[in-house]
């Protein structure tokens, strides 16, 4: 895999930083799927970009230890997850329990334009608990291992492969009870 | 996939794809950090001001008092000289949140408060670095702490002492708040006792695998915090019932430690509206003191072949118990409880093997809950209780786990013996001997603990939801003559 700092300059105290180019380059490549990560977790295109934004500007600040694209991307993705859940969480309450995931008002990106069938499914998803969510997004819609959805949400291998299993027999309850309506 | 892989994969794609390039605001790389912060000219110009404003303020103090005015602004405190100086670790760190604005320094001007967190595995790191940009003297006032499991955001502020200024509570995934107090030129973590738990989560209850429900929320500046008085099962979250009591202290700053108060008997009641500044109301039973309702006892039962109807919900559902026993017995499949619920829709579970199984006339009651009956199959000197309750059109049995024995019989190979009943209102009820009564008596002079039993979530949508016992204390009780008498010991 090509470095991504390969000619990257040093400074005096000799730890690697951005050089103004390459983080142009992943902003150019990564913002729109990592914007549309967050959205699918937060539900409205603002707090998305606001998240992505501040994920952009960590890296920006960020120094050494990230040699390579797939590190550079994971640390952002990283950072969306972790900053959506944080959204999240200034609009819930300081409580442990997790309730179902509130969404804001609906905007015009709304998924009221969704086909009906794919509407279903997402509204379904809205009453997930977050770290269910988390999972189903990173694992059917980022299409990542377990390995990497236990780095992201920073949680074990075992734990990613029991909530997945959970959050899908909870959204087709969901779907089957909404179904009987 | 399953279908419902393929679905969900392809709702997410279309979600996702609702957002288009030119849906997003104009593009904005931010700019990389060039040099480490020693040699950032925003490092010497903040500190600088830093040290001009530690070198100006007693004369700043000085010309206030002189002149006869109120101050403008309340001097930062002085700096204990005891105190080492604080390294500048972590100013370029990231911080996840914006920053909050909270008055730290109490000059009425609300000063920049930001958490960073040290990068690492996991990203959010092994430290945070609590930082506010004072506005009376333009310092960065600063505090490191352990990181929480996952992540750390500020909630509050609050006004723990007689101090003009609030202080800092950052919340911490598996970890204490901290309450971050301005002392000198730094944020101070007070000292803080172990009991209660400042924490919002999980306190795990030593070997049983269950774990006690903390809370922590701030009303009007007061930082408040509860723990629940029963243990429950369940794991994140726990599967508390819809109505549980907890003790609720609230703290304030004295001398440098966190100071919790008496602790308050409240509730938590799962259905009331949720307020985020007071999630806890007052008990239906008030303190908590006085005697609860436990008899009469209900009595009449239903046998195999025998049917009643109950009331559920505006209608009537007609329960019967069918099967046959032998000798006094069911095998597997022998017998089963059938529902059959308002608007015809019938439910059937099997009664598990053991004595002949009787099932209570009286319905179980539990708040915000459907359809609960009791099954009991009574034998030699113990009998086995179940609950089966409707949740969502289905019947099934409660999980019954931890250290609250469900039915009746003894503890271990000792004497001391367990009795559940169904009381007033329909409210089910476990007591356990404290001792054994004269001569081996079951029901004569003796303590007992009792505890309420509720219904509680479950793990998963579809599993069965589990009963979980509230303690109610210890009490008297005498059943030897024709009534009951119950005093708390």
């Amino acid at each position: 895999m090509a470095k991504l700092r390969s000619g990257a300059s040093r400074n005096q105290g000799g730890t690697p930083t951005w050089a103004a180019g390459e983080l142009a380059e992943l902003y150019a490549a990564h913002r729109l799927s990592l914007v549309r990560l967050a959205m699918l977790l937060v539900d409205d295109l603002a707090s998305a970009e606001d998240v992505v934004q501040d994920a952009f500007a960590g890296m920006a600040a960020r120094r050494g230890a990230l040699d390579d694209r797939s590190a550079a991307l994971a640390y952002l993705r990283v950072s969306v997850v972790n900053g959506s859940r944080s959204a999240l969480r200034r609009r819930r309450t300081a409580r442990a329990y997790v309730p179902p995931h509130e969404a804001p008002p609906e905007g015009p990106e709304s998924h009221a334009v969704l086909a009906e069938e794919h509407r279903e499914v997402y509204q379904a998803l809205e009453h997930l608990a977050p770290r269910q969510r988390e999972v189903l997004v990173l694992r059917y819609w980022s299409n990542l291992s377990e390995a990497e959805i236990a780095h992201a949400l920073g949680i074990s291998k075992g734990s990613v492969k029991s909530t997945a299993s959970r959050a899908l027999d909870a959204l087709e309850n969901i779907l089957s009870k909404e179904g009987q309506r | 996939m399953s279908t419902i892989e393929d679905r969900l994969s392809a709702a997410l794609e279309a979600r996702a794809e609702q957002v288009q390039p030119e849906d997003l605001r104009p593009a904005d790389v931010p700019r990389p950090a060039s040099v480490t912060w020693l040699r950032h000219p925003a490092t010497y110009v903040a500190a600088a001001a830093a040290c001009a404003a530690v070198i100006a303020a007693p004369f700043l103090v000085n010309a206030g008092d002189d002149a006869g005015e109120p101050s403008p602004a309340p001097a930062p405190s002085v700096v204990p000289t005891a105190l080492p100086p604080q390294a500048d670790i972590g100013a370029d760190w990231p911080s996840p949140d914006r920053p909050s604005r909270i008055d730290v320094d109490g000059d009425g001007t609300p000063d920049v408060v930001r958490v960073r967190a040290e990068p690492g595995e996991p990203l959010i790191g092994q430290r945070l670095r609590v930082e506010a940009e004072l506005s009376s003297t333009g310092a960065v006032a600063l505090a490191l702490l352990d990181s929480g499991e996952v992540s750390a955001n500020i909630f509050g502020p609050a006004q723990l002492d007689g101090d003009p200024g609030k202080e800092v509570l950052v919340y911490r995934d598996g970890l204490s708040v901290a309450a971050l107090d301005l002392a000198g030129d730094r944020l101070v973590e007070p000292d803080v006792a172990e009991t209660p738990p400042l924490l919002v989560g999980i306190v795990e209850e030593p070997s049983t695998g269950r774990g006690f429900e903390s809370r922590v929320w701030v009303q009007d500046g007061t930082l408040s915090s509860y723990l629940s008085d029963d243990s429950f099962s369940g794991g994140n979250p726990l599967n508390t019932p819809m109505v549980y009591p907890v003790s609720v202290t609230t703290w304030s700053l004295e001398d440098g430690a966190l100071v919790p108060s008496e602790p308050l008997r409240q509730c938590v009641d799962v259905l009331a509206p949720f307020d985020e500044s007071r999630p806890v109301v007052d008990c239906a039973d008030g303190a908590g003191e006085a005697i609860p309702a436990v008899y009469p006892e209900v009595t009449e039962r239903a046998q195999l072949g025998d049917n009643f109807e109950v009331e559920v919900g505006g209608g009537s559902a007609t329960v019967s118990l069918e099967g046959t026993s032998s000798n006094g017995t069911v095998e597997e499949g022998d017998a089963e409880v059938v529902v059959t619920l308002p608007g015809g829709a019938t439910q059937r579970l099997a009664v598990e093997p053991g004595w002949e199984p009787a099932i209570y006339t009286t319905p179980v009651s539990f708040p915000g809950g459907e359809l609960s009956l009791l099954v009991t199959q009574e034998g030699g000197d113990s009998n086995t209780m179940t609950l089966l309750t409707v949740r969502d059109g289905r019947l099934m049995a409660a999980r019954t786990e931890g250290p609250v024995p469900f039915g009746n019989g003894f503890i271990g190979s000792s004497e001391r013996s367990y009795q559940t009943w169904i009381g007033p209102d329909g409210a089910l009820f476990t007591r356990i001997a404290n001792e054994v009564g004269p001569e081996g008596s079951l029901f004569t002079q003796v303590t007992y603990r009792l505890y309420r039993w509720a219904l509680g979530g479950s793990v998963s949508i579809e599993g069965a939801p589990t009963l979980q016992a509230l303690s109610e204390g210890c009490f008297a009780m005498d059943d030897a003559g024709s009534g009951v008498s119950i005093t708390r010991c």
